[in-house]
């Protein structure tokens, strides 16, 4: 089987999420895993550009990494009582375990999701929109307005609750 | 609407022959993609050594002295004997230091002021690729800076390096909301992501610009441009490098090659800002002619207007950093989150009322019929 140039780029940019998705979860150090994890952001990225949804994307790049993983940096890096930064993501069986479980539990769902889904032949591209920002747009302020703004009460609520958990009582 | 992109013209125009020379398809594309990519990082790179030159002739001039004036005509080609000086330099990485991420961080910060110019239209067909959520995308490869000043900032295990780094990344996310907002008032004019179909809506003549499609956009364009100094790190919001607080900031413990890697891409960033507040308020390399069908001739007459506009807002951003002082890092709080937002936020509502009620007229802009 000869492999074709764009299945290489693909390959090369599932590895990309799934190395340091490995790191993540293995080093002992969370300022590694961090940093790791902005790369499998990347690459999940990357990834979504590859199924033509550059909207998705671009929208994976601006809030996780744009805002997650800087919030995760900001909050190591400004974290009081750190002595010795090698040993702060230590893993103890008591962890491990439930955690293994989950994972396995989640991935039999994922197989047996891809095993379930009845997947259009490469090629067929009937109902893919071309430009996905303007369907998009379109979607968002007419037939889901009423979601679309009750999410937006939520994120400002979350603000208004955030600014009040941080200020400093005033005597 | 299929989007344009550099590499599929290249691999259209030269398909036939390298197929008939007998060529493999696969080295082909492969060609094809990497004459863009080479060509947008040695621009980026010869843009950057320029800025130095200028740089330095320009604060030169500003302070009464005469400047490099040694190397080549003027001193032109101070900028290569800079880059060969560097490259000779020992590569120290403190004892200290966090190796693997002290090396990486360097790359992120390139990569990502390289990747901002991808969606740059140089005027012409001249752009690697024409995505249509361009604007968003040079937001956002843009706000993968940040991580990188965390990383060296960290790396280098100094605390004058990780106050900088942390200070920078501050710096970068709040000022990254004004100047996404101001890019978003032009976004409701054009209703396109897409920077070429920006440039190609505008037409040769200044009030065919977006700057004066109506007061707002006015505002907006200023706006866009001190939020993209801050954005930069550039006076007079360079705290991350405040000589007199924090020695140089992130990059205080890097040295050689690693070193100028940071300022190529600070210089780079200038050319990319620049060239964006040129192609999404002033016009670009717009002459009144379609970019994709005109001879070459014509099209290299836009590239030339595009590096027209260019220029003198890089020679502005210069010109500011050595005539203003460095502000207070509370001060330059409060500019972006009690003024800068607020106005930009404003300017954004406005310019939606204005649309609407004008019917998506500017002042002299007319919308171009369905």
């Amino acid at each position: 089987m000869t492999l074709e140039l764009r299945e290489m780029v693909f390959i090369a940019t599932a590895l990309l999420t799934t190395l340091p998705a490995l790191l993540v979860v293995f080093s002992r150090n969370i300022l590694y895993s961090a940093f790791a994890l902005f790369f499998t952001f990347l690459g999940t990225s990357g990834l979504y550009f590859f199924l033509g949804a550059e909207f998705l994307a671009i929208t994976q790049v601006v809030v996780y990494i744009g805002g997650v993983s800087v919030i995760l940096l900001f909050a190591i890096l400004l974290t009081r009582d750190i002595d010795e930064i090698k040993k702060t993501n230590t893993m103890s069986l008591g962890r491990a375990v439930p955690g293994g479980v989950a994972v396995l539990a989640i991935s039999a769902v994922f197989i047996y999701a891809i095993g379930e889904t009845k997947w259009a032949a490469s090629g067929d591209e009937t109902g893919v929109p071309a430009l996905t920002v303007k369907p998009l747009g379109d979607l968002l302020l007419n037939k889901y307005l009423f979601a679309f703004e009750v999410v937006s009460v939520l994120l400002l609520a979350v603000l208004i609750g955030s600014l009040v958990i941080a200020r400093r009582s005033v005597k | 609407m299929e989007q344009y992109s550099a590499a599929e013209k290249i691999y259209e125009l030269f398909s036939e022959k390298a197929l008939a020379l007998g060529i493999p398809e696969p080295v082909l594309v492969i060609a094809a993609y990497a004459i863009p990519c080479l060509v947008v990082i040695n621009l980026i790179q010869g843009a950057a050594g320029m800025l130095t030159y200028a740089e330095r002739k320009i604060s030169a001039d500003i302070q009464n002295r005469i400047g490099a004036n040694r190397v080549g005509p003027f001193g032109l080609i101070q900028f290569l004997a800079d880059g060969v000086k560097l490259f000779l330099k020992e590569d120290i990485i403190p004892d200290a230091a966090d190796r693997k991420l002290f090396k990486l961080a360097p790359y992120i910060v390139l990569s990502s002021t390289v990747l901002a110019a991808i969606v740059v239209p140089f005027g012409g067909s001249f752009i690697v690729a024409d995505l249509n959520i361009g604007l968003i995308f040079i937001i956002v490869v843009s706000s993968l800076l940040v991580v990188g000043f965390l990383m060296s900032g960290w790396a280098s295990n100094n605390k004058w390096a990780l106050l900088g780094g942390i200070r920078s990344a501050a710096q970068i996310i709040s000022y990254e909301i004004p100047t996404a907002l101001s890019l978003l008032c032009i976004v409701l004019i054009t209703g396109t992501f897409s920077l070429q179909e920006t440039v190609m809506s505008q037409g040769l003549w200044p009030w065919q610009w977006f700057i004066f499609h109506n007061p707002f956009s006015f505002v907006a364009f200023f706006i866009f441009f001190v939020s993209a100094l801050a954005e930069m790190n550039r006076t007079p919001f360079d705290f991350p490098e405040a000589e007199s607080e924090l020695v140089s900031g992130y990059n205080v413990e890097y040295s050689g090659m690693r070193f100028s890697i940071f300022f190529i891409a600070e210089y780079g960033s200038i050319f990319i800002i620049s060239g964006l507040a040129a192609a999404v308020f002033l016009g670009g390399g717009n002459i009144g002619l379609d970019p994709y069908e005109s001879p070459l001739h014509m099209q290299l007459l836009m590239v030339g207007v595009f590096f027209a506009k260019t220029v003198p807002l890089c020679l502005v951003i210069i010109w500011v950093r050595w005539s203003m002082p460095r502000l207070r890092i509370d001060q330059m709080l409060t500019m972006c989150w009690k003024y800068f937002i607020p106005i930009a936020f404003a300017c954004l509502v406005a310019t939606a009322i204005w649309l609407l009620v004008f019917n998506g007229n500017g002042i002299f802009w007319r919308m171009p019929a369905p």
